[in-house]
């Protein structure tokens, strides 16, 4: 299951899950640590698959503003 | 010939004044090309210059904000303009705008003002800022009809989602060009929360079609931007000014595309190389985890056997010790143990003459009859 993250944005995901990789790479990381990184980085996986293959690029036309209108 | 009867009598003032309504009439606005000649710049804010060809030059009168950039005598231009009889100078056109005509003279405006804004670094390395890769936000400046713009948000597209565009449509050529894409860049820099890369893009054409990007206003309003800028005008082998100053340039609008983002197929791909990596340090940790406790266990063992091996030799200590007070050990010193109805005598006056005693010596027994009792003091 994937817990809904508030700053579900690609870039704070993938920060996330780099220090998350980054702490599982350590060798002093302890047992306990390391199980919660595992289950975290799986999920930040998932919330990163979900975004890549879901989202979608929004375009809004912005009015021009009126000093480029009267020339 | 007899003068007309007709004829209008005007004061000067009249005459300027009726001439230049006719003239208002007739031309509102009249475009001349030709070479530029006694260019000069007075006080920094007005422009007076001549307009020739073969056979006839032509007064020009502006302010220096028409100008596109630096300009210099011998370069063709093309001057919109309201032509104007002033009531003290004489005749003048009032120039509207002015651009470089032909691609010799546009080459040589923009390598005069190349060599200006190069003066003032503002195309220096150390002024380019980094984009973010990629970024949640675009500020994308661009006509809205062009190939351009299909190409770009198409790349974008197939590259990467969940990318917010804000877009200004402007036209990418022409007089209004440069006031337009000015005023874009500044109208996104002022949003409340402007977008995290502006990005200028227009497809290729001729030098006449990319003049804007050269002007000294686009050029300094991309330079300015608070937001980093992107920029990519025309094709690979078209370098206008404004991608010299943007703080990253693309190649075509495509290629901009691919500076902003990432391949969503690689980054999916990269995430299963992620997770497998996840997975097989995780595994290392619980085989660490695993080898600390055989130590541990090992340890224990270890610890236990000693405390054994020590419990053991004091037993064995105690067992000689046992040994040497052992009735068996007595009796094979010589001595043997009396009992009568399979106790132990002590002493003589627990028998009487006529019992018969058991006698234990160390290797055996054997039955006896008691004759005599002779009791000793003790």
């Amino acid at each position: 299951m994937t817990k809904p993250n508030p700053k579900s944005d690609y870039s704070s995901l993938k920060q996330e899950l780099d220090i998350v990789m980054e702490k599982m790479s350590r060798d002093d990381l302890n047992i306990d640590e390391a199980l919660v990184e595992y289950e975290r980085g799986l999920s930040l996986i998932k919330q990163i698959e979900d975004y890549l293959k879901n989202a979608e690029n929004k375009i809004t036309e912005l009015k021009k503003s009126l000093s480029t209108e009267n020339k | 010939m007899l003068p007309d009867q007709n004829q209008i009598e005007l004061s000067v003032s009249e005459f300027v004044a009726l001439f230049n309504q006719t003239l208002e009439f007739a031309y509102p606005e009249i475009t001349i090309i030709g070479e530029l000649a006694n260019f000069r710049i007075s006080k920094n804010k007005w422009v007076y210059f001549d307009l020739k060809d073969d056979n006839s030059s032509v007064k020009f009168f502006g302010s220096v904000y028409k100008l596109p950039g630096p300009l210099e005598d011998g370069l063709v231009v093309k001057v919109r303009g309201q032509p104007r009889l002033h009531n003290l100078y004489g005749f003048s056109v009032n120039v509207l705008s002015i651009q470089p005509a032909g691609e010799g003279s546009i080459k040589r405006a923009a390598d005069l003002l190349k060599l200006k804004l190069q003066a003032e670094g503002l195309f220096d390395e150390d002024r380019k800022r980094p984009i973010p890769y990629p970024p949640k936000t675009i500020g994308l400046i661009t006509s809205k009809q062009s190939a351009a713009y299909a190409d770009f948000i198409k790349v974008l597209g197939a590259r990467w989602r969940g990318i917010n565009i804000s877009l200004i449509d402007v036209q990418v050529q022409g007089e209004v060009a440069p006031e337009q894409i000015v005023s874009a860049i500044n109208q996104l820099n002022s949003l409340a929360e402007p977008p995290e890369v502006l990005v200028l893009i227009r497809g290729g054409g001729s030098a006449e079609d990319l003049a804007a990007f050269n002007t000294e206003i686009v050029v300094r309003a991309v330079a300015t931007s608070r937001v980093p800028t992107l920029v990519a005008i025309g094709h690979e082998i078209d370098l206008a000014l404004s991608e010299l100053a943007a703080d990253s340039r693309a190649s075509t609008p495509s290629n901009a595309a691919e500076l902003i983002a990432p391949d969503r197929g690689r980054a999916l791909s990269d995430l299963q190389v992620l997770q497998v990596r996840l997975t097989s340090d995780s595994s290392r940790h619980i085989n660490t985890a695993k080898i600390n406790l055989t130590n541990v266990l090992d340890m224990l063992d270890d610890f236990v056997g000693r405390i054994l091996t020590a419990a053991s030799n004091t037993n064995l200590n105690e067992e000689r010790l046992i040994n040497a007070y052992s009735p068996k050990a007595v009796l094979a010193r010589g001595y043997a143990v009396v009992r009568s109805d399979g106790k132990a005598v002590r002493g003589v006056s627990q028998i009487t003459a006529g019992d018969i005693v058991n006698i234990q010596l160390f290797d055996g027994r054997f039955d006896s009859k008691v004759s005599k009792i002779f009791k000793e003091k003790t």
